[in-house]
């Protein structure tokens, strides 16, 4: 059972990408020219905390456990926080006014489709992990 | 009568000069009854090959006919000739002929499954009980011995019970032991009323059979054996 | 039954490298078809969109507006801006010959306010006279708008029921426009009785550049139709002769820079359509070449087990078009999840009018893709296809041994 399962790997990558896309790749709109924050910012932060968490527990379920249960454990709660990231723009946060900035037309996409591959991946190695745990 | 071979010539072109015809069989006549297992010997490159390739409706004869159980073979379209090739005549050629994407059994019950009929797998069991591959049902090509493949090549063979067997060197790559346990299987089904032509290099083994050819330079003569 | 029926499926799963080059070449086959096509139909009713939203032959605005280059940036590219000639003009504009139906229209851009720092361009149109906007309008409202109502554009972040505001005026938000993908999905759009509260309250505030003009004395644009029995031309330099300082512009001409650009994409797009096209034929007809020659043997014992030379061809056909549509239904995949999402973006950096086609009209398109990338699997295949059946199986039985 100390087999790296590929959907783990996947899962960490996909977590890394938005962590750390949304904070240097497809980040939400820039400063104003006075130095604040638009709406936009906050839910690129909110992402950005959830990309941490999301990427520190795949780490933990590829790398360092064992246990077929805890596993799919992490796998369950990983589906839900990329449920969460799908929501945080524009629905739990909201964006800017224009929907032609940048926030919309990159950020949003962007962490959309991210969020649901992970949300696909985490679903597979869920079952993956219980399999594995029925198995032992 | 179930196979007859009328004055069966088969020539090739050799290289690009349309003149340098080469004559690979020349005029032959060959029968064989249901129920005899016939040898044919030869050196490489006396045509063999050519010949039981032609008897098998592989290979169309330069000129003569082929008859198998009074139907001229060569008359009948691809289609027609290809599902009587199916039904009525198993070959089993020279190297290796597995399908590497299937599985043992699944490549014995090819002659039924090409013809989308259902597979006929406790026939295909009993045939690699015989030959002693029944263990390997599961196991792919690529994991087989040589003796192994050999052997699922003849089941495949076997498995629609055709009334004539066509064999072309099915032994060159095997043990003595193998060997032994091939031929017995070719005469016994010989014995059980099928038409065997096995074509071989091995000296010792016309004990199985009723009758021996030997091709020479295109030509086919019947050797008094024992 | 099962095992023939998959047999091609097996030959596929059995050579898993093979395949996956097979499907990716596919894949980015109809990527290209699919994603090319949907982007030039997106292009072209972006502009079909901009022609009605114009909807009038003919624009007549304050002769300083053209100088600056103001008008095209507000009409094609979505900047802000205002700009407004005296009432008078209207009415010697209506005066003159051949004019069909006329209506006047209030620009105004409100300040950034404390959300956003963009600011928003504000349309007025005058009711009672408007042919462009409330046509459009009408298909999200059906009402009448009140006083401090407004309708906004798709591309904004604002919804039925916010309330906005704009120079310290609240403004109710009524309606939600239907996407166009042309610069008016930023728009805000309001009658002429409202937009007058907010210019006059934006002259209060000192925030107009406008000093002191008087919002019921003024217009910014007038839109014009032809009446029957008059040219566009005609009517054209009638009011450009017989009105002062404002400039009458065919819309036409001002759209034809956008269009012109637009077929400039268009056919580069066709061209890399047709290149990627041809190249994918030919490469997938050397990969089933060689992967058929690969296979001879396999095919020689086929053949010696009892398969036709139809069957055969058939088995190499059918697993060349079930790699085609599992890969070209990836391809279209892969395009949706690029095009869908991301089709802000692309409007942005083509800086052209771009609007995704209807469903029913990006289902036709996903069909066509479909099946030109199957039948170029076809096509490519049919010659290894015919070789095959038409094979020496005695000389391959024997001669690879």
């Amino acid at each position: 059972m100390k087999k790296i399962m590929i959907p783990d790997v996947i899962l960490c990558i996909l977590s890394a990408v938005l962590c750390l896309g949304t904070k240097f790749g497809f980040h939400a709109c820039g400063p104003k020219e006075d130095g604040g924050w638009m709406a936009c910012h906050w839910a690129e932060q909110a992402v950005f905390g959830l990309g941490i968490v999301m990427l520190v527990l795949s780490i933990m379920m590829t790398f360092l456990l064992k246990d077929g249960k805890t596993k799919s454990g992490i796998a369950l709660s990983l589906a839900g926080m990329a449920a969460l990231a799908l929501a945080v723009p524009n629905h739990l946060i909201m964006l800017c006014m224009m929907t032609d900035m940048r926030c919309h037309s990159v950020m949003k996409p962007a962490v959309m489709i991210i969020s649901i591959f992970i949300l696909g991946f985490s679903i597979a190695a869920y079952i993956f992990h219980r399999k594995e745990d029925s198995e032992t | 009568m179930l196979l007859k071979a009328e004055k069966i010539t088969k020539q090739f072109l050799r290289e690009s000069r349309n003149t340098n015809q080469f004559c690979a069989v020349q005029e032959t006549d060959f029968t064989l009854e249901a129920g005899s297992f016939a040898i044919l010997t030869g050196r490489s490159g006396s045509g063999k090959s050519t010949f039981l390739h032609m008897l098998s409706g592989l290979m169309t004869p330069t000129s003569g006919r082929v008859l198998i159980q009074e139907k001229e073979i060569y008359s009948l379209s691809d289609k027609d000739l290809s599902a009587f090739r199916n039904q009525h005549i198993g070959v089993i050629p020279q190297g290796q002929s597995a399908l590497y994407s299937l599985n043992v059994l699944e490549n014995i019950c090819l002659p039924y499954t090409l013809y989308h009929k259902n597979a006929h797998q406790e026939e295909a069991l009993a045939l690699m009980e015989q030959l002693e591959i029944a263990h390997l049902q599961a196991a792919y090509p690529s994991e087989l011995s040589g003796g192994e493949l050999r052997r699922m090549a003849i089941a495949r063979a076997f498995l629609r019970k055709p009334e004539l067997i066509l064999a072309d060197e099915p032994t060159s790559d095997l043990d003595d032991e193998n060997t032994k346990i091939v031929f017995a299987f070719l005469q016994k089904a010989a014995r059980e009323g099928a038409a065997v032509l096995a074509v071989t290099h091995e000296t010792d083994v016309s004990q199985f059979a009723d009758k021996v050819f030997c091709m020479k330079a295109g030509v086919l003569t019947e050797q008094n054996s024992l | 039954m099962k095992l023939a029926n998959s047999l091609p499926v097996r030959n596929l799963k059995g050579k898993p490298v093979r395949t996956a080059v097979l499907l990716l070449l596919t894949t980015l086959l109809t990527l290209t078809v699919f994603g090319g096509t949907l982007m030039i139909i997106s292009l072209k009713t972006g502009l079909h969109s901009l022609e009605s939203r114009l909807g009038a032959d003919i624009m007549v605005v304050p002769y300083e507006a053209t100088t600056k280059s103001n008008l095209e940036t507000i009409v094609l590219q979505g900047a802000t801006g205002y700009f407004y000639m005296d009432n008078e003009k209207y009415q010697k504009i209506a005066s003159c010959e051949g004019i069909g139906q006329i209506s006047a229209q209030f620009f105004l851009a409100s300040a950034s306010s404390g959300c956003c720092s963009l600011s928003v361009q504000i349309i007025g149109f005058d009711p009672d006279t408007d042919f462009t906007i409330t046509p459009w309008i009408k298909k999200s409202y059906a009402q009448n708008l009140q006083k401090f109502d407004i309708v906004v554009g798709n591309d904004l972040n604002a919804f039925v029921g916010d309330t906005l505001t704009f120079y310290g005026v609240d403004c109710h938000v009524a309606a939600k426009l239907d996407k166009t993908g042309t610069s008016f999905d930023t728009a805000v759009f309001t009658n002429s009785e409202t937009i007058k509260a907010l210019i006059q309250s934006s002259v209060d505030k000192n925030m107009n550049e406008f000093k002191n003009i008087n919002p019921d004395a003024v217009v910014s644009c007038v839109l014009i139709n032809v009446a029957e029995g008059y040219t566009v031309e005609e009517v054209l330099n009638d009011i450009n002769i017989h009105v002062k300082k404002v400039k009458a512009i065919q819309t036409k001409d001002m759209i034809s820079g956008v269009s012109d650009s637009l077929s400039g994409i268009a056919d580069i797009i066709s061209l890399l359509i047709a290149v990627v096209w041809i190249a994918g034929i030919i490469i997938l007809l050397l990969a089933f070449t060689m992967s058929v020659n690969e296979r001879k043997k396999e095919f020689a014992v086929l053949r010696m087990l009892g398969a036709s030379q139809r069957k055969l061809a058939a088995m190499v056909m059918q697993e060349a078009l079930l790699v085609c549509l599992l890969g070209s239904l990836l391809g279209i995949g892969l395009g949706l999840l690029i095009l869908l999402p991301f089709n802000q973006l692309i409007e942005e950096l083509l800086n052209l009018p771009f609007l995704l086609p209807s469903a029913g009209q990006m289902l036709t398109d996903t069909i066509a893709a479909v099946l030109v990338s199957v039948l170029s699997g076809g096509i490519a295949v049919s010659a290894s296809a015919f070789r095959i059946s038409r094979m020496d199986t005695a000389l391959i039985l024997r001669g690879e041994n």
